[in-house]
């Protein structure tokens, strides 16, 4: 819950920003209902409220949503989720339950397994509750917020009043790092940090971010 | 806009999201399980999160940015490296950079 709560606060932010773009309370709850992304939602967003077209705020949706897929594959053989709990745990498949989870995985990263078989154990179910209880108290917290900041949309027109454009990418650096658990990945975080912000200029929304998978791709093809 | 094309928006995303989500959950593991693809979906979540750290950092739209957020998210690693929590890298990088945009 010590994620889930400030991360879901921000969700009054996105409720805020839809209503400025013309989206009814129906649709702003829909979108964080069902669609369930922050970036993705503050894209889609914002394109309607620059007067783009259907297919624009599909697509920079869809690019900055991608992320999740990736993300899915990675959980997905330490979960071991089957049948209906398996389209929960998809949908609840975000930046943040992935983080939490991951920060308890039971080795060094290189996915083998460390320490002896106990340790793993309560490794493996500190990682199942992260994962669980992130993503649903961040579902829970997101939407919760999404309709308070729908509502007092007034309030948070700018959210960088309130330090929020701020506490956003400082509460992913804070995600992050703890999987930085050496120099290897602190320099392969790195590059990913320069390569998307050198793209930026170029790509549009979402691609420079994708495009760190080619750094994923690069470090990890040498068989170690 | 209209309220007809937002909805169109808010289904197709939301289902072409939910695709890409439960795929990941379908592909049988045993395509996954290579040394060297096992090491590069590792290093996955940890590219993508310092590339999201840093466009929402450093970017406005397609334009480098350097502004509030940029000394907030440092505040906020200095906690980080002194092991402050969750909540008090939020607070004190949020409000530094609340107090640079208004006060500045």
């Amino acid at each position: 819950m010590g994620v889930a709560i400030p991360v879901g606060i921000y969700g009054a932010a996105f409720g805020a920003a839809a209503n400025t773009a013309g989206l009814n309370l129906l649709q702003t709850m829909a979108l964080s209902l069902l669609l369930f992304s922050g970036a993705t939602q503050f894209a889609i967003v914002g394109v309607i409220a620059s007067g783009g077209a259907v297919a624009a705020a599909i697509i920079t949706g869809a690019l900055l949503g991608i992320r999740n897929g990736f993300y899915a594959v990675r959980i997905a053989p330490l979960l071991q989720v089957r049948g209906l709990r398996r389209i929960l745990a998809a949908h609840i498949t975000i930046d943040e339950s992935i983080a939490v989870a991951l920060a308890h995985e039971s080795s060094d990263g290189d996915g083998d397994g460390g320490g002896d078989s106990a340790t793993r154990d309560k490794k493996n179910s500190d990682l199942f509750k992260g994962f669980w209880f992130t993503g649903l108290g961040v579902l829970f917290f997101w939407n919760l917020f999404t309709f308070i900041g729908a509502l007092g949309a007034g309030l948070l027109e700018d959210p960088a009043r309130w330090g929020l454009d701020t506490a956003v990418p400082a509460a992913f650096l804070a995600l992050l790092w703890p999987q930085l658990k050496n120099n290897r990945l602190r320099i392969i975080a790195l590059a990913s940090l320069l390569l998307s912000l050198a793209l930026a200029p170029f790509l549009s929304a979402g691609l420079p971010i994708i495009a760190t998978v080619l750094i994923a791709v690069g470090a990890g093809w040498r068989v170690r | 806009m209209s309220s007809f094309d937002i909805w169109i928006v808010i289904a197709i995303s939301s289902v072409i999201m939910f695709l890409m989500r439960i795929t990941g959950y379908l592909i049988p593991q045993k395509l996954l399980q290579g040394v060297r693809l096992n090491q590069i979906i590792t290093l996955i979540p940890i590219v993508l999160l310092a590339a999201l750290v840093a466009i929402q950092t450093g970017t406005s739209g397609d334009e480098i940015t350097v502004d509030h957020r940029l000394a907030g998210v440092a505040v906020g690693a200095v906690t980080l490296y002194f092991k402050g929590s969750f909540i008090l890298v939020l607070s004190l990088s949020g409000l530094t950079g609340a107090l640079l945009y208004n006060f500045l």
